[in-house]
């Protein structure tokens, strides 16, 4: 009897022993694990960083050195670069940005769901050839069409508007965005359209009252998506838009560096951060239904 | 005044399968029709076809006095309760119930007041302010209910609506429908019902007839009880009752005194009774039925089946016991006491109630002992 007492006294106390030993690895693990995600998060994110720095520094400061501290900031870059070289202000391009992306999200959002919609709850004669040819476009290298497209903008009189940047999105032309919802509206299970079908709704008062609703997350990843993407788009603006009044913000900070006689990179840069900005403070807010529709539409990004 | 007519429907899928094989079938006004039958049956085809959720392949299908094969599901005059309930998940409760009436372009005072009355009877007042998700199974079938009710349509449709309830919820949700229908009925509002499900007990407590479905054909429609006492078929005999009808290859054969029954090596001699019922003709390999319930041990003496006892289930009162007789095994219900005091050296010697025996018909399975 008295054995046994003794001899799991020492079995408790290896078995603590064991415990601390574990725990202290684990605390070892941890700190390494976070040095490095710490180590290479800052890496990855140091080019933003400098960026920032380097729109507060004078023009002569930048190519100095590598940190990114400016050693006496300034607003410089941001007051001159705002002015820009041309008659209008970066307010203006801004603005003109805008007029290009906030026709294309929505009119994209709307008519992709649509189509979707189409594909995904409808059995009509072709289906199978043309679902094809959407997913065949998703396939196709964007440069091969710029010529036919060109030649076909200039036919209906559009070049020089921002009419071809935002009319074929609106048409449905992004195929993976149809894509996209598609992949979502097929884990929606469809007893709910039937009972509003029941209920006495159309097809579109369902897709309309029943389906968007549950379809929102995924509408605002493509939102985001169309957004981000417009925003970055260099090559679009530069084939279809020459005048510089109707130019977008891409365009525009290219623009600056073709002008000037010395490159003022303070102000490029401090214009690239502006930039970003809108990007940036649209993913934050919506972050948590970005991910939401991406993950659940199968489109892992 | 809404009958639903049914005349040679037929659905075919893919221009190849043949899921419905023109079925014809009558719903009296107020009538609470059941169709029910195996997974595979096409008796949820056959009601998805009636709500309009699919297209009719042939024959038609009218409510009332208007053919409605081309209108779309809302002009149809039916109300469906879904088997997942299919509640809207963004829609509050009493949305959920106003939705159709708001489609419907109804005004907002008739649209309160209905949800007030509907929300009244099935008892969910507390849960109007609710989303579907902050609702139990039950609780959100009495609201997928409500939104049929509130609908007053001329026929109610069911898809399985308490295969997704626990047992005992079910039991109480087969009676609130009961009533409800009842009660629609008393007031003079149209209640023709059709409720799909696979399970016999909900059919049999809850039909005024049933219609017993089997791979898209329609095998009997009856009321409860014509069904468990006069089967049409092989097939219907083991669908309805609990435990299953014992169906075996037997031996017809006619003997001195009428009609002799053999399973292998032994057999069993039938009276007047049987004899009376039988159709003319009936000889050779039959297909022989005969219940659980209506077998009784044999008084000494008399002619009796020798049965090899293999298993007994005791269920408290009665107990299920399994036995062999001349190769072919049977079910056999029997009062606990009984059992008891006959088995001897794992066999009793029972006998079959003649009144209550079936002979089918081999190869069609057709009932020929119903004269």
């Amino acid at each position: 009897m008295s054995d046994s007492i003794l001899h799991s006294d020492k079995a408790i106390e290896d078995a603590e022993k064991f415990l601390a030993v574990q725990r202290r690895r684990e605390k070892i693990s941890l700190a390494i694990r976070y040095t490095i995600l710490t180590v290479v998060g800052l890496i990855m994110l140091y080019p933003l960083i400098w960026l920032i720095g380097a729109s507060f520094k004078s023009n002569t400061e930048i190519f100095a050195g590598a940190g990114f501290m400016p050693a006496n900031p300034t607003m410089d870059g941001y007051v001159k670069g705002w002015e820009t070289s041309t008659p209008y202000t970066f307010g203006r391009f801004f603005w003109n940005t805008f007029l290009i992306i906030a026709p294309k999200t929505i009119c994209t959002v709307i008519s992709c769901t649509v189509v979707a919609y189409g594909f995904a709850r409808f059995d009509f004669p072709g289906k199978k050839i043309l679902f094809a040819t959407v997913i065949g476009t998703l396939l196709l290298p964007n440069i091969v069409t710029r010529i036919p497209q060109y030649l076909l903008f200039n036919e209906l009189g559009w070049l020089d508007t921002y009419l071809p940047l935002w009319v074929p999105s609106a048409l449905a032309g992004d195929a993976f965005f149809v894509f996209m919802l598609l992949q979502f509206l097929r884990s929606i299970p469809r007893d709910m359209e039937e009972a509003a079908r029941v209920d006495g709704a159309t097809s579109f008062q369902a897709l309309i009252y029943v389906v968007v609703p549950m379809l929102v997350p995924a509408m605002i990843s493509v939102a985001l998506f169309q957004f981000m993407w417009t925003m970055n788009d260099f090559l679009g603006p530069l084939i279809y838009v020459s005048s510089v009044d109707k130019f977008p913000v891409s365009l525009a900070l290219k623009l600056s560096i073709d002008t000037a006689e010395t490159f003022e990179w303070n102000r490029i840069l401090a214009m690239s951060v502006l930039t970003l900005l809108p990007s940036l403070i649209v993913f934050f807010l919506s972050q948590k239904y970005f991910v939401e529709g991406i993950s659940a539409g199968g489109v892992k990004g | 005044m809404a009958q639903l007519i049914i005349r040679n429907l037929e659905k075919v899928y893919s221009g190849t399968i043949k899921a419905l094989h023109g079925i014809n079938l009558e719903v009296k006004d107020g009538e609470f029709m059941v169709l029910v039958g195996p997974s595979g049956c096409a008796k949820s085809t056959t009601l998805r076809m009636i709500a309009g959720l699919e297209t009719v392949s042939g024959g038609h299908i009218s409510i009332g006095d208007k053919v409605v094969n081309n209108l779309p599901p809302g002009d149809r005059g039916i109300a469906m309760v879904f088997q997942n309930y299919a509640l809207y998940p963004h829609m509050k409760v009493r949305k959920n119930l106003s939705f159709g009436l708001k489609l419907a372009g109804e005004s907002k005072e008739e649209i309160a007041r209905r949800v007030a009355e509907v929300a009244e009877v099935l008892e969910i007042e507390p849960l109007l302010d609710r989303l579907p998700k902050q609702l139990s199974g039950g609780q959100a079938q009495r609201v997928a209910l409500g939104r049929a009710l509130i609908k007053k349509p001329e026929v109610f449709l069911f898809d399985e609506p308490l295969s997704n309830l626990d047992a005992k919820l079910r039991a109480s949700m087969r009676v609130r429908i009961t009533d409800l229908h009842r009660r629609l009925k008393e007031q003079g509002q149209s209640s023709t019902v059709v409720y799909v499900t696979h399970d016999q007990v909900e059919a049999m407590t809850m039909g005024d007839r049933i219609c017993v479905m089997k791979d898209g054909h329609i095998m009997q429609v009856d009321d409860p009880e014509t069904l468990y006492a006069r089967p049409a078929n092989a097939f219907v005999a083991g669908f309805i009752g609990m435990p299953e009808m014992n169906l075996v290859d037997a031996k017809l054969t006619q003997g001195a005194s009428g009609p002799v029954v053999s399973f292998g090596d032994q057999s069993i001699q039938f009276g007047k009774e049987l004899a009376a019922r039988l159709k003319a003709g009936t000889d050779g390999d039959v297909t022989f039925g005969v219940r659980p319930q209506h077998f009784r041990l044999a008084e000494p003496g008399e002619d009796a089946l020798i049965a090899k006892v293999i298993k007994a289930d005791f269920l408290g009162h009665e107990v299920d016991v399994h036995i062999i007789i001349g190769g072919q095994r049977f079910t056999v219900v029997l009062p606990v006491e009984d059992f008891r005091k006959a088995a001897v050296d794992g066999a009793i010697r029972i006998r079959p109630e003649e009144e209550r025996v079936f002979i089918f018909d081999r190869a069609s399975g057709l009932n020929v002992s119903l004269a």
